[in-house]
């Protein structure tokens, strides 16, 4: 009893002192967690498909997609080798939505470098999350130096997006862009009534600030299904900031770059 | 009278030393705590980094905790842009991001007559997790989810410890530095593939230790 007393007393100090901890408990097994995903990413694939509407051709960016020598999901924790079948054609379907929501067709894809090859791989490499900065310039049709001209953070326009960020185009690398173009980046940090959202990724813009943005006006038209012809885009990555030939990051998992590397490219 | 008083003041300023370089939002926590929740479908292997992150952040000493309690969750994705689930910290996939990034913290705050911290969220880009592509090693900056480092460095790897400290921090309200570092603290504008950042600064301690008081 007098054990059982001391280590009451115990624990109550401990529960006084020592900081809150979090713990896990209950964890599903990773066979169930990855059923999870795969369902998951099931619904989602199926709502960007609806968003895109029968006209993006999926079925031949499919076969495209298909036809090309990608490497294929094949994380070490999942062992089950149907699973592994299933992440795989996700992954292949997933490659395919990316392209088709950037804006590229069937007949787009095959006239680029390869037979497509090269875009193909830029579109899995930014659906994995390693794609480089010369890929996300193949994918983008919005690749600019800008200098901020606007900056709207309360501007909801129903689009599940807050603010807008005006830019004039200082040098163009997309060919329908030229100097002293306007395009706008639309961005999910900003204000709306009582409601203010900020997002770790968006960096705040100022005006003057000049950027190198890789931005897809595709990317919202197809996924918003609200821009119009209008030149909105949002960021395939976030911006770089240009001093002189340096880019400098603004997001903390980007990778410097330099100005004249992607000029040389 | 007002340009001498303006000078002076302009004097005055400029001795003083230069300001802290990390930042934070003036939209806290009006709460003292908030559990952290994982996505169901999230790999096993990366729920020992995310709770040591929130443990590092509570060892500090502030008053704001982040707990354990109803540790996951399935049935529900959280939409970024229509999040109604203020009740927890929800670790979730992040489903069609538009921007490619790895890791995000994306917080809303209500007007209150003063801004307030309603809800915020850590969205993981699972596909690097799921999709893991083993012959990518020099260009991969897939997720490192281990408590134990691998003896021969990280290469080009993520730290999702590190990278979830860092979202967490964004969490309680920290921004990035300002002071250009690229380390060694966690709230550095910018992360080196392959760098290691599991603790915080002494002046990022003190910051969140300021901001809602010690415990």
């Amino acid at each position: 009893m007098k054990n059982a007393i001391i280590l009451l007393s115990t624990c109550i100090i401990a529960m006084v002192a020592a900081p809150a901890s979090a713990q896990t408990a209950n964890a599903p097994s990773q066979r169930d967690r990855t059923e999870a995903f795969l369902a998951a990413k099931s619904r989602n694939q199926q709502a960007r498909l609806a968003a895109l509407g029968a006209e993006a051709g999926l079925g031949e960016l499919n076969g495209i997609v298909r036809a090309v020598a990608l490497r294929l999901p094949n994380p070490a924790f999942v062992d089950d080798p149907g699973q592994k079948r299933r992440l795989a054609d996700a992954f292949l379907i997933d490659v395919a939505l990316e392209l088709a929501t950037l804006g590229f067709n069937a007949g787009d894809v095959r006239a680029t470098s390869g037979d497509g090859a090269a875009l193909v791989s830029a579109a899995a490499a930014r659906v994995r999350g390693t794609a480089n900065l010369n890929q996300y310039s193949l994918l983008s049709d919005t690749f600019i130096i800008g200098r901020v001209t606007g900056v709207n953070t309360k501007d909801d326009r129903g689009d599940g997006y807050l603010s807008t960020v005006t830019f004039s185009v200082v040098r163009s690398f997309s060919k329908d862009l030229t100097a002293n173009d306007v395009v706008e980046l639309r961005r999910l940090s900003g204000e709306s009534g009582t409601k203010r959202v900020g997002s770790s990724t968006e960096e705040p813009l100022a005006l003057g600030d000049q950027v190198l943005l890789v931005g897809s006006r595709a990317h919202y038209r197809n996924s918003t299904r609200a821009g119009g012809k209008r030149k909105t885009a949002v960021e395939l990555i976030p911006f770089y900031r240009v001093n002189g030939d340096t880019l400098s990051p603004s997001s903390p998992y980007q990778q410097p770059a330099s100005l004249n590397d992607l000029v040389a490219n | 009278m007002r340009i001498k008083f303006t000078l002076a003041l302009a004097a005055l300023l400029s001795t003083v030393p230069a300001q802290a370089q990390v930042a934070f939002t003036p939209e806290p926590w009006a709460v003292t705590s908030k559990p952290v929740l994982i996505n169901y479908s999230l790999p096993a292997g990366c729920d020992g980094p995310t709770t040591a992150a929130a443990n590092t952040l509570n060892s500090v000493g502030a008053r704001f905790q982040i707990t354990g309690s109803g540790q996951y969750y399935t049935d529900v994705y959280i939409n970024p842009q229509g999040d109604s689930d203020k009740a927890n910290i929800n670790i979730q996939d992040d489903y069609g991001l538009a921007s490619s990034v790895p890791m995000r913290k994306i917080h809303y705050s209500e007007y209150v007559g003063r801004w307030v911290r309603a809800d915020a969220d850590i969205f993981v880009n699972g596909n690097m997790l799921y999709y893991f592509d083993p012959g990518e090693v020099q260009e991969s900056t897939d997720f490192y989810c281990a408590a134990t480092l691998p003896s021969g460095g990280l290469g080009s790897m993520t730290d999702y410890q590190t990278a979830m400290l860092h979202e967490m921090g964004h969490v309680v309200g920290f921004e990035h530095r300002t002071d250009s570092s690229t380390g060694p603290c966690v709230m550095a504008a910018y992360v080196a593939r392959g760098t290691v950042k599991r603790a915080l600064c002494d002046d990022e301690k003190r910051k969140f230790v300021a901001v809602y008081g010690a415990r």
